[in-house]
């Protein structure tokens, strides 16, 4: 038993194989081709990439410290000296790293960092600030976290997606505000005013029992408030409110 | 084995509407999808916990029948916007059960059991092949989207890894942008195919064992539109299922045909797609094991298109026979009709001469009669092979002159209006003449009915006596020789004679054999024998 192929022979198979061979060969060069510049962009990539560390201290009285970094983290702690030093990490390829802005006017000084644009790439630069006691610090952030840990004076934090924790803090006024990112603050002695805002992260919030005037609400989510009195006539206020998310303050921690 | 558009040999063109078909489909199946499991689930749940209450029960019946829909939505689009061709689900049966059992059928049935298997299966498949399909298609989009902004050299710049974007990157991206597409449309027919199987391995149901070879053929090849011609060896054409001629596909017409032999024989002939997703050596695999198969419906259709020879040559048979009795007809109302008439008027003049002479003018008397008496004989001889009147006027006409001649009084009801084609007047006039001749010969009824009518395409022929009964169809030559007349023209006789209560005689022929004579005397055998079947089948 056999099946052969009539008179003509073959003539559909090989009708079909003609075209074919063309868009299969054109589908393997195009890969081809897209994967030869994934290649190179990715050599590219490994061979320019740098890490780079810059430091440096800033003496003389300062009336406050403003960071803004949008691409990348910012942690804060106590110089324990009068000088405020500085320390940047560059991560960066293809020879593009952040450029750095800063200025002292008025005994304000100012940091400012700025990837650029990029399609393709990588850029990120995050700063390590030790601070004089009693300096306020302004700290303005969209991806990166903020990290503020045993800090004595005022901060005002804001971030996009970037959580922000908060460590032992003993100062004047604490002020957080996040867009998706959580809030966690822990304060050693009572804060003045410590205003907690989010848009859909979480906020957590530890201070010394005793009494506060407490505001402390979500729209969606859970607030629960234990260990503190609720005095309104307290000189310490606390304000936690969150949209979406949990809240919870809770006293002596 | 997964049937679908023909894989290869599509150009650019083709790849890039299938592409964007695919997307369609993507686009309306995740929805319909996830909109389809949504309902089972919530429907399905909603009946359960509603069970112990009658309420229950009405939901989970809507629910499998919404099972059963959403099957039938995800075939119809699979087959639209994908190419899959899966033939049709099986349709829903009536369950004689009630309560739970009723349930426990309807959910077991085909079509419920498939939209749950597509639910499970299908709706992650699809979600996956949408996931790769977009994917692939944002990032073309992407770079080609980059490589413009580029062009314009945007301001502050953007970076492409080292790149600052200006118009020779944008020129580069643009460039790349074109392999980016086509690697597209590949992973969008990859994922087309996917998605094809996938949706066939649920949906498709294997053709029932037993089924015709063609079927099963093209179940596993993949191609609805597979034919089989299988090959007379004595006629030296290829004919199908029903004898008819096939022509086989030219070369570039987008089918091909693969030979099937068996012992050194030719068969068959596949005929199918050229290009299939299977492959030649698919096609000629499923060629060999359908050989055995082939080689009996083979036979089968040889006999079906001798049958179909054998009615043609009947059918010619008839028309000649008709026309030989119109010629004689002819002959002699030309010839012998018109002699004698010359001669009685030549005995009118001997006549006149032998006036005085009254011995010769009584034989001469004698000789006109007699010659009247041949003359009549030979009209009435004339008008029984083929009346002159039903070739020149039609049917009514000269079914009213025959009655005309009977001396039986006949009540003549003809509805027929204009002519026939021939064959079917004649077979219809020779009905009457000779029932009505039986009538006045056997019967002794004292009067008969003659009714004619159209009925769609058939002519109805109907003759009613009163008289004694008991003819019967298969004896005697007269009503023989009429069943045989009427079967040659597709025509059917019915006799019911009981004795003593009359007879009736019923005649039903097909208007459309006329066609069938027509074709039947064409010069061409195979156009012929095509005809004779294209009307057959379109008679039954």
């Amino acid at each position: 038993m056999a099946a052969g192929q009539a008179r003509p022979p073959v003539r559909g198979t090989a009708a079909s194989r003609r075209p074919q061979l063309p868009w299969t060969s054109l589908v393997v060069a195009s890969a081809a081709a897209l994967l030869v510049a994934a290649l190179a962009l990715g050599t590219w990539w490994a061979v320019t990439k740098e890490r780079r560390i810059t430091s440096y201290r800033v003496s003389g009285s300062l009336a406050r410290i403003e960071v803004d970094v949008r691409s990348g983290g910012a942690e804060i702690t106590d110089a324990g000296g009068s000088a405020a030093e500085v320390r940047r990490t560059d991560s960066f390829a293809f020879d593009r790293p952040a450029r750095e802005r800063r200025s002292i006017r008025n005994g304000v000084l100012r940091i400012s960092s700025r990837c650029p644009r990029m399609a393709v790439g990588s850029c990120s630069s995050s700063y390590r600030i030790a601070v004089p006691e009693n300096v306020p610090v302004v700290v303005r952030s969209s991806g990166g976290d903020v990290r503020i840990s045993a800090f004595r004076g005022s901060a005002d934090v804001q971030t996009g997606a970037g959580n922000v924790v908060v460590d032992g803090f003993c100062g004047f006024g604490l002020s957080i505000k996040t867009g998706s990112g959580n809030a966690r603050a822990v304060a050693t002695c009572s804060p003045q005013s410590l205003n907690l805002r989010s848009s859909s992260g979480s906020i957590d919030a530890t201070v010394p029992a005793g009494g506060y005037r407490v505001e402390a609400d979500s729209n969606n989510g859970r607030a629960d408030v234990t260990g503190i009195q609720r005095n309104a006539g307290a000189p310490y206020e606390i304000q936690a409110l969150s949209d979406s998310g949990d809240v919870t303050v809770r006293g002596g921690g | 084995m997964v049937p679908g558009r023909g894989g290869r040999g599509r150009s650019f063109g083709e790849r890039l509407g299938d592409a964007a078909a695919v997307l369609g489909y993507v686009a309306v199946a995740v929805p319909v999808g996830i909109a389809g499991v949504a309902l089972l689930l919530v429907a399905g749940f909603a009946g359960v916990v509603l069970s112990p209450l009658w309420i229950g029960f009405p939901i989970l019946n809507a629910t499998a029948a919404a099972a059963w829909r959403y099957a039938q939505l995800e075939r119809a689009l699979a087959n639209r916007l994908l190419g899959a061709r899966i033939p049709p689900l099986p349709p829903r049966r009536r369950i004689d059960a009630h309560g739970w059992r009723r349930i426990g059928a309807s959910f077991r049935e085909t079509g419920s059991r498939r939209a749950i298997a597509l639910a499970l299966l299908k709706l992650p498949a699809t979600v996956a092949c949408a996931i790769a399909a977009l994917g692939t298609v944002a990032l073309a989009a992407a770079i080609l989207a980059l490589g413009v902004r580029g062009l314009a050299t945007p301001d502050p710049p953007i970076y492409v890894g080292g790149l600052k974007l200006g118009v020779p990157a944008g020129l580069l991206l643009i460039l790349l942008a074109v392999p980016a597409a086509v690697v597209a449309v590949a992973v969008l027919d990859g994922v087309a195919s996917a998605l094809r199987s996938v949706t066939h391995s649920v949906l498709a149901s294997a053709p029932p064992p037993g089924s015709p070879v063609r079927e099963m053929l093209a179940e596993s090849l993949g191609d609805r539109n597979l034919q089989v011609a299988y090959w007379l060896p004595d006629r030296r054409i290829f004919v199908d299922e029903r004898g008819a001629p096939v022509e086989l596909p030219a070369p570039d017409s987008g089918r091909a045909w693969t030979s099937v032999d068996r012992g050194g024989r030719r068969v068959a002939a596949i005929i199918h797609d050229a290009d299939l997703d299977a492959g030649p050596e698919l096609v000629q695999a499923a060629a060999a094991a359908a050989a055995l198969a082939l080689d009996n419906e083979q036979l089968k259709a040889d006999l079906r298109a001798r049958l179909e020879e054998l009615r043609a040559s009947r059918v010619r048979i008839v028309e000649a026979g008709d026309s030989a009795r119109k010629r004689i007809e002819r002959d002699l109302h030309d010839g012998a009709q018109q002699q004698l008439v010359a001669l009685a008027l030549d005995l009118r003049m001997l006549k006149a001469k032998v006036h005085g002479d009254g011995d010769s003018a009584a034989l001469v008397e004698r000789a006109n009669s007699k010659l009247a008496a041949a003359l009549d004989e030979l009209r009435e001889l004339a008008r029984g092979i083929h009346p002159a009147i039903l070739s020149d006027r039609g049917f009514a006409p000269a079914v009213q002159a025959l009655t005309r001649r009977v001396s039986l009084p006949i009540d003549l009801d003809v509805r027929v209006e204009g002519r026939l084609p021939d064959a079917v007047e004649a077979a219809a006039y020779f009905v009457v003449a000779e029932a009505i001749t039986n009538v006045v010969k056997y019967s002794e009824a004292g009067r008969a009915t003659v009714r004619a009518w159209e009925d769609g395409d058939r002519i109805e022929v109907e003759i009613v006596d009163d008289g004694i009964g008991g003819a019967d169809a298969t004896r005697g030559t007269g009503l023989r020789g009429l069943a045989d007349r009427l079967a040659a023209v597709d025509g059917t006789l019915s006799v019911e004679s009981p004795a003593g209560a009359g007879t009736r005689v019923h005649a039903s022929i097909p208007c459309g054999a006329g066609d069938l004579v027509a074709e039947a005397s064409s010069p061409d055998p195979l156009k012929r024998a095509a005809t004779v079947l294209q009307s057959s089948a379109s008679d039954q």
